[in-house]
């Protein structure tokens, strides 16, 4: 038995109380009232004449209930054998988990980090197992707990060395919150083979530079196990760093034309007196002068100069906030130009990769009889529905439904709109188009037989009538979460009641659904049946339905968009829908400005379908793999080409802009996530705290002093009952004579 | 009862063994019966009964004393038969013929609500009041009555009149409200108010301080009032026989204090006679007549000493007046 507050046995002492007080008989038969005590004088108080303990069980009740709340409050404990330190009896379970994010390029972070790993290594024990797990956006394991059980106990450290000296730091964003999820899974998820192993103690060293920067929101929602300690090795560098990243530039979707400049913003540490930094182009083609600040700052403001984009721009930015600064683009003749940033003393994050602009043209081909300029045609709504973005022209072709179409898979549309009916040659070439995976859009403009439709549906016939309407049809049953509409899905942009349709046909959904489909009605269930009204008019017929048809997927439109059928074509909700057609089709154009390294990069549109290749930075040729959607290898910052046979596309991928934020993460913002951290350096050096915090442990666990205050109450309720009989009995007897 | 019975009872005044106390009522009988008029009533009619033929009747009335004429006297009070047998002039002197006014003092504060047996001081000093209010008002003299406690209370003027007595009873019959013993005050504003000169009766514990008192009573004296002050107390107040040790709480402070009976006895003892000398001694210096009763007295000794005090008066005023013509 030991005990935690040895002093509180002191207040053992407080036992002479009751034994003082219960010699001590002061006022024991209570008060007597008195005329005036003008004659009388206080008596001291004196021990009964007896000087002998009356009520023994009331006094030791007493004496009991204080000796136990002394005890309790002095935290008593057994030092049983189960509870001898777990560290000193079984072996440990470690898991390191080493930043490898960019941030730990800078200077001689990674060589620290090696030491803190390797001194990890060096305080391994036989019976000790452990893992080294690296991470930047996601982990990657070093050594598994496996690796190491299979190698002798002596070879285990030059084998872990050897992995390590082969780890480096790459170019990953870092996120921690996910890393240490991963790492307390590596660490649980080792097979306990014994009651034994199941005891040992498992620990998460994290060597990092705990950036600011790191990702931590995964472990907002996380529970941390209580049997697993968090060990944190930080590894802070002093020199201060500034970011640079690039923003959207807000023009870039809008119909005016690109601007001369782009927008990037430099963010400054906030621990740092540097605030001047430089901006200046580099590539090949671009002579590096060095010049003084001042020559910088008179070239700089001198805009009308015709090469001025190649002049470094001085930027002043605070520390710890940002500046958004205007460059001009680089100049059309400079090679793979990159944005770098001086004035900051890491260089990792200080150069930022721009891909040069590239202009996706897309087609629209319209069959039909109208021409773009007759203004009460589907034709000229179409056109005027379309415009071109800085990064996508679009061309509506128009074509009569008695010419031949014609187009190879390099110039294939990407979206076709059939307004009458045509020849069975083109009605071939359309449903071969739609199979491949095209989008058409067939409008029905005349009641009647529809071979045309019929051949696209893949069905022997269709027939539509004109709809019964009184007035005018609304559009009702609107299926928002499509994506021809999912654009107009918020309360806001939902009303379609403004919208009259003079005129529709009528069409049974039914009647597009081949007789050898396996199901018989229309749904909305794409799974089970490629028929899907999607729209349709308040008089219950269908206004707009949609078929897969192999690939690619048929809209029909009962009623059209000119203004001798409805007033769509000129309502907001035209373009909109328009628009989501146009991507109806999966083949999406690239983004150039916001790959960040890891970021999962898709595939343009067009070329030779499933032969493309890409070109790294270091000039390496990755092949992709057929069926792919996306290029995932992207694991440095730089130009990459994607290269097929005839076409060859550039894009940038950049740092994660966080990545630059390199202040150290306050240990409070980790404290307040619940992981258990341990300071393992403290209690390393100081055995006697290390004993203490044991025994304060032991304690918690025995809690022994909850037992003593219960006790102390049973004592005291049982004090209580019988001191109130004792005074019963003894005014039953002084009443007794009186009566 | 006879005269000679009641000077044998007189001299046995201290001494209250009911053999002693003869066909006296017992004031523990006496507090039964609830009407503190019956009660005056009975106590007096016993009184009666025992002074049926007492000399002291109508002696205020009375013819008191020749005196030597003296040229000046009114010749209307000239003795001439004694002049007829003894050849000189000798006028006849007669008590003053005025109708006596008294004014009854009681006390009603909390200390007077202390009682160790079954009636309290209160009850007994009310009970005294009564009596006398009721022996005075059938000689048709004017009683008046002032009750008070830190202040006075209630003041009723001394009259004669039908239905005044029912009021002092009426006013007798309330119960006490009174905190604090204040004798000093009091005494100063009846000595302001009670301006004809008559008998002033007192009744009190005097649980005070002596000297004030004295002062007071000083200067009631100096009115011209006569005093009388009976003093009533409680037997535990006059012997403590309280056994073992208690907290003792003052009936008006409400102040409590630790006392060991056997131990403090002797000292309570020694200061409460020591506070009663001294009262005796301010008394007789004043010419104030000073009777202290236990409330286990028969209430008859109030009237005795009331009649007692009133003789002596007379015979002292006597005495004083030959004094004063010898001088």
């Amino acid at each position: 038995m030991s005990l935690l507050t040895p002093l509180y046995v002191l207040g053992l002492l407080a036992v002479s109380a009751p034994l003082i007080f219960h010699l001590i008989r002061r006022s024991p038969k209570g008060e007597v009232r008195f005329s005036s005590l003008m004659f009388l004088s206080p008596s001291p108080p004196r021990l009964t004449r007896r000087s002998r303990l009356d009520n023994i069980l009331l006094l030791i009740l007493r004496v009991v209930a204080l000796c136990l709340l002394a005890m309790a409050f002095a935290r008593p404990f057994l030092r049983t054998a189960a509870a001898v330190d777990r560290e000193s009896m079984a072996g440990r379970r470690i898991a390191v988990l080493v930043d490898t994010s960019a941030s730990m390029r800078r200077s001689d972070l990674w060589e620290r980090a090696l030491r803190q790993v390797n001194a990890v290594i060096d305080s391994l024990r036989p019976e000790d197992e452990l893992a080294v797990v690296a991470f930047d956006s996601s982990i990657r394991s070093v050594v598994s707990f496996e690796d190491l059980a299979k190698l002798p106990a002596d070879q285990r450290p030059s084998a872990i060395r050897q992995r390590l000296g082969e780890l480096g730091p790459t170019w990953g964003a870092t996120n921690l919150g996910q890393a240490l999820i991963d790492a307390v899974a590596v660490v649980n998820d080792a097979v306990d083979t014994s009651e034994e192993t199941s005891h040992r103690v498992r620990r998460v060293v994290l060597v990092s530079d705990l950036q600011v920067g790191s990702r931590l929101d995964e472990l907002g929602g996380f529970n941390w196990p209580r049997d697993v300690d968090l060990e944190i090795k930080t590894i802070a560098s002093d020199a201060a760093n500034a970011g640079l990243q690039r923003l959207q530039d807000p023009q870039e979707f809008s119909d005016v034309d690109a601007t001369p400049e782009m927008r990037v913003r430099v963010s400054n540490d906030p621990e740092t007196s540097n605030d001047r930094f430089l901006l200046r182009w580099v590539g090949e083609g671009i002579e590096t002068t060095s010049t003084n600040s001042e020559s910088v700052q008179a070239d700089a403001t001198d805009k009308s100069s015709t090469d001025s984009a190649l002049h470094p721009v001085e930027v002043y930015v605070p520390p710890g906030e940002s500046r958004v600064v205007r460059i001009p683009h680089a100049p059309a003749n400079v090679h793979e130009p990159r944005l770098s940033l001086t004035g900051d003393q890491h260089e990792f994050d200080n150069t930022l990769y721009i891909a040069a602009k590239q202009i996706e043209e897309v087609s629209v081909l319209y069959v039909g009889p109208d021409s773009a300029d007759d203004a009460a045609g589907l034709h000229y709504f179409l056109a005027s529905a379309f415009s071109d973005t800085p990064r996508r022209t679009i061309r509506v072709d128009g074509k009569s439904p008695n010419d031949s179409l014609v187009w190879t898979s390099d110039e294939s549309p990407q979206l076709v709109v059939v307004t009458s009916e045509t020849t069975p040659a083109n009605q071939a070439k359309l449903r071969q188009y739609v199979e491949a995976g095209g989008t058409v859009v067939f409008v029905i403009t005349q009641p009647g037989e529809s071979p045309t439709l019929a051949s696209l549906a893949g069905v022997k016939e269709v027939e539509t009538t004109t709809g019964a309407i009184r007035d005018y049809a609304l559009m009702t049953d609107i299926v928002f979460d499509h994506s021809l509409f999912a654009a107009l899905s918020s309360p806001q942009f939902n009303d379609f009641t403004k919208i009259h349709f003079w005129q529709y046909r009528e069409l049974d959904p039914t009647h597009l659904i081949a007789e050898d489909s396996p199901t018989d009605s229309a749904t909305t269930d794409h799974e089970t049946n490629p028929v899907r009204v999607i729209a349709s008019f308040d008089t219950g017929d269908a206004a707009i339905i949609e078929k897969k048809t192999g690939e690619g997927y048929l809209l029909v439109m009962t009623s059209g968009w000119h203004p001798a059928d409805s007033q769509l074509a000129r309502s907001t909700k035209f373009v909109p829908m328009t628009a989501a057609m146009l991507d109806r089709s999966k083949r999406q154009y690239i983004d150039t400005t916001t790959y960040i390294v890891s970021q999962r990069i898709p595939l343009p549109a067009g070329g030779d379908e499933n032969k493309w290749s890409v070109q790294t930075p270091a000039g390496d040729e990755l092949q992709i793999s057929e069926g792919a959607t996306h290029f995932a290898q992207a694991d440095a910052p730089g130009i990459y080409k994607f290269r097929s046979t005839d076409d060859e596309r550039t894009f940038a991928v950049n740092l994660d802009p966080r990545e630059s934020k390199t202040a150290t993460l306050p240990m409070e913002n980790l404290e307040q996530l619940r992981l258990r951290i341990v300071d393992h350096d403290a209690a390393a050096t100081d055995p006697e705290r290390r004993r203490q915090m044991r025994d304060v442990e032991l304690e918690s666990q025995q809690k022994v002093w909850q037992w003593l205050i219960l006790a102390a109450v049973f004592v005291l309720i049982a004090e209580t009952w019988l001191a109130g009989r004792k005074d019963v009995t003894a005014e039953s007897q002084s009443g007794d004579p009186g009566q | 009862m006879s005269l000679a019975r009641f000077r044998s009872s007189k001299q046995n005044s201290r001494d209250t063994t009911p053999e002693s106390r003869g066909s006296m009522i017992d004031p523990h009988t006496l507090m039964r019966i609830k009407s503190l008029e019956i009660r005056a009533r009975v106590v007096m009619e016993g009184f009666f009964a025992g002074i049926h033929r007492s000399p002291f009747h109508g002696f205020s009335v009375e013819f008191s004393e020749y005196r030597e004429y003296s040229p000046g006297d009114d010749l209307r009070y000239l003795d001439w038969k004694l002049f007829a047998r003894s050849d000189r002039y000798y006028v006849k002197q007669f008590e003053d013929e005025t109708n006596l006014r008294c004014t009854i003092l009681l006390d009603t504060s909390r200390s007077m609500g202390y009682g160790s047996g079954d009636h309290t001081k209160h009850e007994y000093a009310c009970t005294a009041a009564a009596t006398i209010a009721y022996f005075l008002s059938t000689q048709r003299d004017a009683v008046g009555l002032v009750t008070f406690e830190d202040k006075v209370v209630e003041y009723l003027p001394p009259r004669h009149r039908p239905g005044h007595l029912r009021r002092i009873m009426a006013e007798l019959s309330r119960e006490p409200q009174g905190k604090a013993t204040n004798l000093a005050d009091p005494l100063e504003e009846v000595a302001a108010t009670v301006r004809k000169r008559g008998l002033i009766v007192v009744i009190s514990d005097l649980l005070a301080s002596p000297e004030l008192l004295a002062t007071r009573l000083g200067y009631l004296r100096s009115r011209g009032h006569e005093v009388i002050v009976f003093r009533v107390l409680d037997p535990q107040e006059v012997h403590f026989e309280f056994q073992s040790p208690a907290i003792f709480r003052d009936v008006e402070s409400g102040r409590e204090l630790y006392v060991d009976a056997d131990v403090a006895r002797a000292d309570y003892q020694r200061k409460f006679n020591e506070h009663a000398a001294q009262l005796t001694s301010a008394c007789q210096d004043l010419g104030v007549d000073f009777h202290s009763l236990t409330t286990d007295q028969p209430l008859e000794f109030v009237l005795f000493e009331l009649l007692r005090a009133r003789m002596h008066r007379g015979r002292d005023q006597g005495r004083r007046n030959v004094r004063q013509r010898i001088a």
